[in-house]
């Protein structure tokens, strides 16, 4: 995918997920399938790289409404995080990739065939994708996907590599305590990792904000957050199914 | 020292000869447990990294550790302290095999101890033996209790040279 650009990439994108769709209407796969919509844009440029017009600073944030964030596609950063950091540089075709059961895009960025992901997903491996070929794990277990991106870091880190690690996540779960353990845990060691909060506000269809009365709103100098609002429901093309 | 304490640290000494195998958890950096801290104080420094009370993220760091090249020895100083690692160990470890058909398969020896009973009852959340459940909960991680002290070495040698995850399970009554 030409990550520059950015038109021809959100429809490719986009177009992954329809010929899916279609496979899913038609009956063709028989496991739950998360779809993205909504966040083309934001996704691209954390893997092209941040440029200054992709981002506001977490102290600017305060000026924008939800809507505001969802509308521009900014993509959140920490304060004065040095231009060396990994998200201006975006991620590398060696760096590992960790996801939630939400996968599909962030392996198509990474440079995954999208036939080798379709088959995958036929075969009923949506929620849990994973190719170590390119590097990347997803987890159906929220937010279980977040501890083992920190071994591979602290791994890396021991071994000087100049690789690094991406942890994609939701809202929900940047408000577990795991999440709030991993990334105090390699803030605090330095380790060479990224966590990128996808914050749609829902988890399956509960209100984050809610259900917790107040979001999470501190964001160490690992982590980045964008909003979006979902095109799709949370699994399948919204007919309840039982699995 | 007993002598079930001695082929325990034996076998971590041979464990820690091999580059690949690298110790954490609780205990393993400071003193603080006769069950890991007294068996592993010859073991450098370097490859003993003392973790923070987080027993699932410890375990999901050992898998990301595993699948970076290392041979994890994961230490849970008690069996009742493991249950807090749960999703990782049966929802991740044990099953990323299944999940990736085979292309990641990362192996981490964990290490435990059924707290002994003697000469302090140290009460029902200190001293559980989990073993039978675990048993059942595990399908491609290989669950060893080590009852005897003839088979401590050649039990942790065996799992090194497995290619499959394994958790040992010591007996503090015989440390």
């Amino acid at each position: 995918m030409d990550l520059e650009n950015l038109t021809e990439t959100v429809n490719q994108l986009k177009s992954f997920e329809k010929e899916i769709a279609d496979l899913f209407q038609k009956g063709e796969i028989k496991s739950p399938v998360h779809f993205s919509s909504g966040n083309e844009e934001q996704l691209i440029k954390i893997f092209r790289g941040l440029r200054d017009d992709d981002y506001i600073t977490h102290s600017q944030i305060k000026d924008y409404t939800r809507s505001d964030l969802i509308s521009s596609r900014f993509i959140e950063i920490p304060d004065n995080l040095p231009k060396t950091h990994m998200i201006f540089s975006g991620v590398d075709k060696d760096d590992w990739i960790f996801s939630s059961y939400r996968s599909h895009y962030q392996a198509l960025l990474k440079g995954i065939p999208s036939e080798t992901l379709k088959k995958a997903i036929v075969e009923g491996r949506s929620m849990f994708f994973s190719n170590s070929d390119y590097k990347l794990i997803s987890s159906a277990i929220v937010p279980g996907h977040l501890p083992i991106a920190l071994g591979i870091a602290m791994g890396l880190k021991r071994k000087n590599s100049e690789y690094q690690v991406w942890a994609f996540c939701g809202d929900m779960a940047a408000e577990t305590g795991v999440f709030h353990e991993v990334t105090k845990y390699a803030d605090n060691h330095e380790l060479p990792i990224t966590f990128v909060i996808e914050d749609n506000g829902l988890s399956v269809d509960t209100p984050t904000e809610a259900v917790w009365k107040k979001y999470n709103d501190h964001l160490r100098d690992n982590t980045i957050r964008y909003k979006y609002l979902s095109g799709v429901p949370h699994q399948g093309l919204g007919k309840e199914a039982g699995f | 020292m007993s002598h079930y304490r001695a082929e325990v640290t034996r076998a971590m000494e041979y464990l820690a000869d091999d580059p690949r195998t690298i110790f954490l958890g609780q205990t393993v950096g400071y003193p603080g447990s006769r069950f890991t801290y007294g068996t592993l104080q010859n073991i450098p420094i370097e490859k003993r990294i003392e973790l923070p009370i987080m027993e699932e993220i410890q375990m999901g760091m050992s898998t990301g550790l595993a699948l970076g090249g290392y041979i994890p020895i994961s230490i849970y100083p008690r069996f009742d302290f493991l249950l807090l690692a749960q999703n990782q160990l049966v929802n991740h470890l044990d099953k990323l095999e299944q999940m990736s058909q085979g292309e990641f398969k990362p192996k981490v020896i964990i290490k435990t101890i059924v707290g002994s009973r003697s000469p302090l009852d140290p009460g029902p959340q200190h001293y559980q033996d989990h073993t039978e459940a675990f048993r059942k909960l595990l399908t491609n991680i290989d669950v060893i209790k080590l009852e005897r002290e003839e088979d401590v070495f050649s039990s942790y040698v065996a799992a090194l040279n497995s290619d499959r995850s394994s958790l040992l399970i010591e007996l503090g009554e015989l440390h």
